[in-house]
């Protein structure tokens, strides 16, 4: 372990998540700055630190006018949509344990409903033919020619990758996306409220074969922010501390680039590099292995990416991430490895996967909707097909 | 046809140089001119030694479905007539990766490791795109035609000091 000052997370706070909240983002950034503050029993004056994502439309000095912060010392943003995730609590955490600054807030903010709302950034919204007009100039010169467009799109084909290689059935998807659907059922500020069966799920129309409507990451407003501060100083605030154990990134190609993507074959962990790579500095900083993890936080923005990460990060064998999800180690409250708790992005929200980080926090302070009984350490990890990266959380003890 | 297909606008001159080669209806791909490795989409270095020399390859167009789905509503304005449309991703036997329409199989019928090969085809008046079709499994394990003209005829494309610099 270095020497340097230990991180954790000493709030967090969320908006409601719904469709057509008719919020500008810098308000809904301001809400769950200032909640996430509150619930560590801190001014926003203290903080003197932001990361975000690149997508991220609000500016730091936006918040930093709106809210009354006399001064930042440090702002960072990291790429990629879901990918960046986990890395900005990472990030954030970085920060501190550098002494580059004491109290830094890693936000999303997100208005998925509200074209006027996306300015010209082709990744922060809308329909992506209806960006950025019918001529291509970056990627999508390699991709919209030929009716390849959406996201889904491109997880449908990584998807079949997988399912040819490792036998992966689609149905596998389904039994995440169901699990997803009751953990969701359960958490009152989740979006959908209502349990789904697998029925359900193959009655749900296709959208990119094997993807179907009910895989999909939901399209809503919303914003959540989670605080990082120094071990020492989260200790004298309001809530218990939740220790930052370790933290990666690592570059690897987006699912907007597949001829790319499908080049580094990384992606699927058929070689080391990637999340395999960053999997085990992961692990072999905090000194954990997959086994020692109670609660993952997996960002998907189809449900494909779950299994995909699973193996990769180690948490079961190349290939085996279907079969994991069928023997029911995903699901709460009886399996091995409880994922996505809240719900994740196709039952609470989606705001590229910045909810999953206060869900991961409220499950080591014994404060989850769908709690697993005693959960010390939890895993949060960025989408699997883009840049990205994973944080280790554990109680302080 | 709804809406026209969305056209590459390419802002760098590699990208261009692809699909100028298209518009004339060869698909060429890079390759390094020093270590001979072949990449795709176009970049203006390889990545294997760092040499900026390269050839333009006309390549075999041959290789194998890596990947596959087929796309239902919504999507592109040009495509939504055509749903359900099958798209691939491609490995070409010079092992780069294309995304991809496979134009004579049904989409049903388009399956990860079926081998197909190139068509460029017009598929509005006077804007050509690289698609597949089926090939036959056996002609892919013949040695590539070294007669055929068109691969007598890289292009060598060296970067000047301006180009670099800029
Ligand atoms: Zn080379």
């Amino acid at each position: 372990m270095k020497s340097s000052t230990a991180a954790a997370v000493a709030g967090i706070g969320q908006t409601r998540y719904a469709k057509d909240m008719g919020r500008t983002e810098l308000d809904l950034a301001c809400e769950a700055v200032r909640t996430a503050c509150d619930d560590a029993g801190l001014g926003v004056a203290a903080i003197d630190g932001f990361v975000s994502y690149h997508v991220e439309q609000v500016a730091e000095v936006d918040l930093m006018t709106a809210l009354g912060i006399p001064e930042l010392r440090l702002m960072l943003r990291t790429p990629s949509g879901g990918g960046g995730a986990a890395s900005i609590l990472g990030l954030a955490a970085l920060a501190v344990e550098q002494g580059a600054a004491d109290c830094v807030v890693a936000f999303r903010a997100r208005n998925r409903s509200k074209a006027a709302s996306y300015g010209a950034d082709p990744n922060q919204g809308g329909r992506p033919w209806a960006k950025g007009g019918g001529r291509l100039r970056d990627a999508r010169q390699w991709h919209h020619p030929f009716g390849v467009a959406a996201p889904a799109h491109e997880f449908a084909l990584i998807a079949s990758r997988h399912m040819h290689v490792y036998g992966t059935r689609p149905e596998h998807f389904g039994m995440q996306a169901v699990a997803q659907r009751y953990h969701a059922s359960r958490n009152p500020d989740a979006i959908m409220r209502t349990e789904i069966t697998l029925d359900d799920w193959r009655a749900s129309r296709p959208i990119a074969d094997p993807i179907r409507l009910f895989d999909c990451s939901l399209e809503n407003d919303g914003a959540a922010a989670v605080l990082v501060t120094t071990l020492e100083r989260a200790r004298d605030l309001r809530q218990a501390a939740v220790r930052v154990l370790s933290h990666v990134q690592y570059g690897a190609p987006i699912h907007m680039e597949l001829c790319d993507f499908f080049a580094a074959t990384a992606a699927f962990g058929e070689r080391d590099g990637g999340a395999v790579d960053a999997g085990r500095r992961l692990f072999g900083q905090a000194a954990l292995t997959p086994t020692d993890v109670d609660v993952a936080l997996i960002v998907e923005p189809f449900t494909v990416a779950v299994p995909l990460a699973l193996e990769q990060y180690g948490f079961c064998e190349r290939g085996a991430g279907g079969p994991f999800i069928e023997s029911g180690a995903t699901r709460w409250p009886d399996g091995a490895l409880p994922v996505n708790t809240h719900g994740g992005s196709n039952g609470e929200a989606f705001i590229h996967g910045v909810n999953h980080l206060p869900e991961a926090v409220r499950q080591l302070r014994g404060a989850a909707a769908n709690q697993v009984p005693g959960a010390e350490i939890a895993f949060v990890c960025g989408a699997i097909s883009d840049p990205s990266g994973a944080v280790l959380l554990g109680v302080d003890r | 046809m709804s809406e026209p297909y969305p056209r590459p606008d390419p802002m760098g001159a590699d990208d261009a140089r692809f699909w100028s080669y298209v518009a004339e209806g060869e698909l060429r791909i890079e390759r390094c001119a020093d270590c001979a490795t072949y990449r795709h989409p176009p970049r203006p270095v390889c990545a294997a030694c760092g040499s900026d020399v390269v050839d333009w390859v006309a390549v075999s167009g041959r290789g194998e479905v890596w990947a596959r789905t087929v796309i239902h509503p919504p999507t592109l304005p040009a495509f939504a007539a055509r749903t359900p449309y099958a798209a691939v991703v491609v490995r070409l036997v010079e092992g780069v990766f294309m995304v991809g329409n496979v134009v004579d199989r049904d989409p049903g019928d388009v399956v990860v490791g079926m081998p197909v090969e190139v068509c460029i085809t017009e598929v509005e008046p006077g804007f050509r795109l690289p698609l597949f079709r089926a090939a036959d499994a056996g002609e892919r394990r013949q040695p590539e035609d070294p007669s055929s003209s068109r691969r007598e005829t890289p292009r060598r494309v060296t970067r000047d000091a301006t180009t670099r610099d800029a």
